[in-house]
């Protein structure tokens, strides 16, 4: 059936993150992004299998003509729509809960400081994660369902919000004070700040009731879905992508090139999706090909947008090209972080990524503890986080490893 | 028995003793299904059979001494249950509860609407634009207009 | 990695489990304990995904339920009980058969644990049996799910002039269908591990594929003793 790779995927995460974390690794130390992936299992584990129930009703209704959910043979639409948003709400969480990790780790590197409210960040993922099964109503305000459902649902989807507004709290707390340090994923990462913030008001919107009766299937939920999906998964997708590139493919990218696309991107992602709130709010349906001549300007602003946005995202295609063939070999931690895969992995991973099982001595964030035990005191890995991107990182000594070949 | 020491091993007579109150119970849910309950019938089913599965589950599955994580997921799985029969029972049970939606099926609806097709109107009744009053073409288009 | 002088995979504060390493212990956990462990929690979270499978066909029969209470009444009465009943028990005893082949094994009465498991494949397939000549006996009179729903003969004609009956009919083989299979699997499974049970696979030390199989099984057995009511008695 469809959903077994999901659902497999899910257990094995949640499996490995209960019963095989490294000594030392306890629930407090773990990276946020493995928490976002933790919470991420536990919405496949849950939900897959309803879609897979759905698509085996679906099948015997056109095969055997069952009759749950056809009108003409005395089914129920609704109850199909019921089934699909079980499932596909949540899912929409499974892409997001992930960039929610990713976004942790680049924040906290970033501005070299512990992040603010670990625990916050952490419990608020597997809150998003639970009450996202509440809420898969709020698709239906005008499908015909009652009216006390579409109450509740609205009701428990401003509950969404709390999680997602501590999250935000906490980022933008981690930033103050930090040094913050603008590479290319931390651009991103301010990126999705802000566009994931206007995804969330305008998802606060169209929760609310009566507001959403007009607004449903407009240009303002495309423009909402996009800057949650886009503007909140994409982009921290592209700003995670940047960060783990030298460890995944041992090159650098060009930084200059990098900076550029992630100004396109942003801007363009902006000129393209912030005229469609405004041409959802004043009426324009969604799913037309053709519009009316008083939404041109705004559909003609649109348009270029994504022009801008297209140009941002193929200078990274290229630039992600030309790095694999030309790029600078990748030192093995060049950001300074402090989790195990830039401090205990060489530059290219091994087969089994360590060369043995490291002993967990101090949390994912703690610079401090990090650049004292790696060796940051040479200056290469100041409190001033100006890294010159190819400081060459000590490893301890219970961890022999390979940045001694990069020189040799 | 050599029991002692390992949490997980099932010990025998526990494994009779509840196998017999499985028994009891489906002798008892057969029974009561004869009862006139009414509205209780159902209610009465689902905690005899929800009984039934919790001894299975704790003794059999051996969830009462394992691992703690196992009940949690357990729990999780059936908590989410209920909230799909619950969430969506909100729907189906109050359709049309404060007027707005029609609790009449779409195939009710569907045969209202053939048999009223199948009425005979007078053609005199269906004319709604300019174009169905040849006859006072141009003099009195707001006639048609109005409707 | 040329520097690389120490390939042991475990670190060093298990050398205690270093010196003794079973061959089923896979070569990324460090005990046997935390690789059963780890097989359950996997298998607890298989069993919750069954449940949320089998809960959209409950969420089905719920709506049904509450809009049609009265076809739903009628229908039932032409599911006999009495096979709903005796089915309930083969299976109850079967999920006994095999907490009682896990018990044999935690003792290391292999012939015993064999014994039981192959007990728990042969009521599974009476089980399987009964249903058949239920399915039968309604293929018979033209009950069939959905939009073949015929029905002819002298218990079953009623059922044309009752509305939504196809409804309580395609419920009724979709689940019990869809159990069945999970039957079928079951066995499939249990038989598989009593094989290599017989073939001396598992001790009291290693029986981590009885387990889950149980496991399995037991819940199998859980989803009929809500479906036997809901179906068959009222």
């Amino acid at each position: 059936m469809t959903g077994f790779a999901s659902i497999f995927t899910g257990i094995n995460f949640i499996v490995t993150i209960h019963k095989m974390r490294a000594p030392g690794m306890t629930w407090n130390r773990l990276p946020l992004f493995v928490w976002g992936l933790y919470a991420t299992s536990i919405v496949q584990v849950l939900a897959t299998p309803v879609i897979g129930i759905t698509m085996v009703l679906l099948i015997l209704e056109q095969t055997l003509q069952i009759g749950i959910f056809d009108p003409a043979l005395g089914g129920d639409p609704v109850l199909f729509q019921h089934f699909f948003w079980f499932y596909s709400h949540p899912a929409v969480y499974i892409m997001i809960l992930p960039a929610f990790g990713i976004l942790s780790e680049l924040i906290a590197t970033f501005s070299r400081s512990r992040i603010f409210g670990y625990r916050a960040i952490a419990l608020s993922s597997v809150a998003i994660a639970m009450l996202g099964f509440l809420v898969w109503g709020h698709h239906m305000f005008v499908s015909g369902q009652s009216v006390i459902s579409s109450i509740i649902f609205s009701l428990i989807t401003y509950l969404i919000g709390i999680p997602s507004g501590i999250k935000i709290f906490n980022w933008v707390a981690t930033l103050y004070k930090g040094s913050i340090w603008l590479q290319t994923p931390m651009l991103y990462a301010l990126s999705f700040l802000f566009l994931f913030s206007i995804g969330g008001f305008t998802g606060i919107m169209v929760g609310v009731l009566s507001v959403d009766v007009h607004l449903h299937d407009t240009y303002y939920v495309v423009s909402h879905f996009h800057y949650v999906m886009m503007g909140g998964s994409v982009i921290a997708l592209l700003g995670g992508m940047h960060y783990w590139w030298p460890k995944i493919t041992g090159k650098m990218y060009n930084e200059t090139l990098g900076k550029i696309a992630a100004g396109l991107v942003f801007i363009g992602f902006n000129l393209t999706f912030f005229p469609q709130l405004v041409l959802g709010a004043k009426g324009m349906p969604r799913r037309y090909a053709n519009y009316l001549e008083r939404y041109a300007d705004l559909h003609q602003l649109s348009t270029v947008g994504s022009w801008v946005l297209g140009a941002g995202l193929f200078l990274i295609l290229g630039y992600a090209l030309w790095s694999l063939a030309y790029g600078e070999e990748a030192p093995q931690n060049p950001w300074g972080a402090a989790t195990l895969e830039w401090t205990n992995v060489a530059a290219i991973p091994s087969h089994h990524n360590f060369t043995r099982t490291p002993l967990v001595t101090r949390g994912p964030y703690d610079f401090h503890l990090a650049d004292e035990v790696f060796g940051g005191g040479d200056g290469e890995i100041g409190g001033d986080g100006k890294l010159d991107g190819k400081g060459e990182v000590q490893v301890p000594d219970a961890v022999p490893s390979a940045p001694a070949e990069e020189t040799a | 028995m050599a029991d002692d020491g390992h949490p997980h091993v099932l010990h025998k007579p526990t494994l009779f003793k509840v196998f017999g109150a499985l028994i009891v119970l489906t002798i008892i849910t057969v029974a009561v299904a004869y009862l006139p309950l009414g509205p209780l019938a159902m209610p009465v089913a689902i905690a005899v059979a929800s009984t039934k599965a919790s001894l299975v589950v704790l003794f059999f599955m051996a969830l009462k001494d394992d691992n703690p994580v196992n009940g949690l997921t357990f729990t999780i799985g059936t908590i989410m249950v209920s909230v799909f029969i619950a969430f969506t029972l909100f729907d189906t049970a109050f359709r049309g509860d404060l007027g707005n939606v029609s609790s009449q099926t779409i195939e009710e609806i569907e045969k209202e609407q053939e048999e009223a097709q199948e009425q005979q109107i007078d053609p005199e009744n269906l004319r709604v634009a300019p174009a169905d009053y040849p006859d006072q073409q141009g003099a009195t288009s707001e006639t048609g207009s109005e409707n | 990695m040329a520097t690389d002088t120490d390939p042991a995979p475990a670190p060093a504060t298990t050398d205690v489990e270093h010196d003794y390493h079973p061959e089923h212990l896979q070569h990324h956990f460090v005990s046997s304990e935390q690789q059963f462990d780890s097989a359950k929690l996997g298998m607890w979270l298989f069993l919750i995904t069954e449940v949320l499978l089998f809960s959209g066909m409950f969420v089905a029969y719920a709506v049904y339920r509450q809009w049609h209470p009265e076809t739903f009444a009628a229908a039932s009465q032409t599911l006999d009980p009495v096979f709903g009943t005796v089915n309930t028990l083969v299976l109850l005893t079967s999920s006994l058969t095999v907490a009682l082949s896990i018990h044999y094994i935690q003792h290391d009465e292999v012939k015993k644990c064999v014994y039981n498991l192959l007990a728990t494949v042969g009521l599974a397939a009476v089980f399987m049996g009964i249903k058949y000549v239920e399915y039968m006996s309604k293929f018979e009179h033209g009950v069939f799910p959905g939009g073949f729903f015929d029905p002819h003969g002298a218990h079953y004609e009623f059922l044309a002039q009752v509305p939504y009956a196809s409804q309580f009919f395609s419920i009724y083989f979709v689940m019990t269908g869809i159990h069945g299979l999970h039957v079928l699997i079951g066995m499939g499974v249990i038989a598989w591990v009593a094989y290599y049970a017989w073939k001396g696979a598992f001790s009291s030390e290693y029986y981590t594929h009885i387990e889950l199989a149980g496991l399995y099984w037991h819940l199998v057995d859980i989803v009929w003793i809500f479906l036997f009511p809901m179906l068959y008695l009222i």
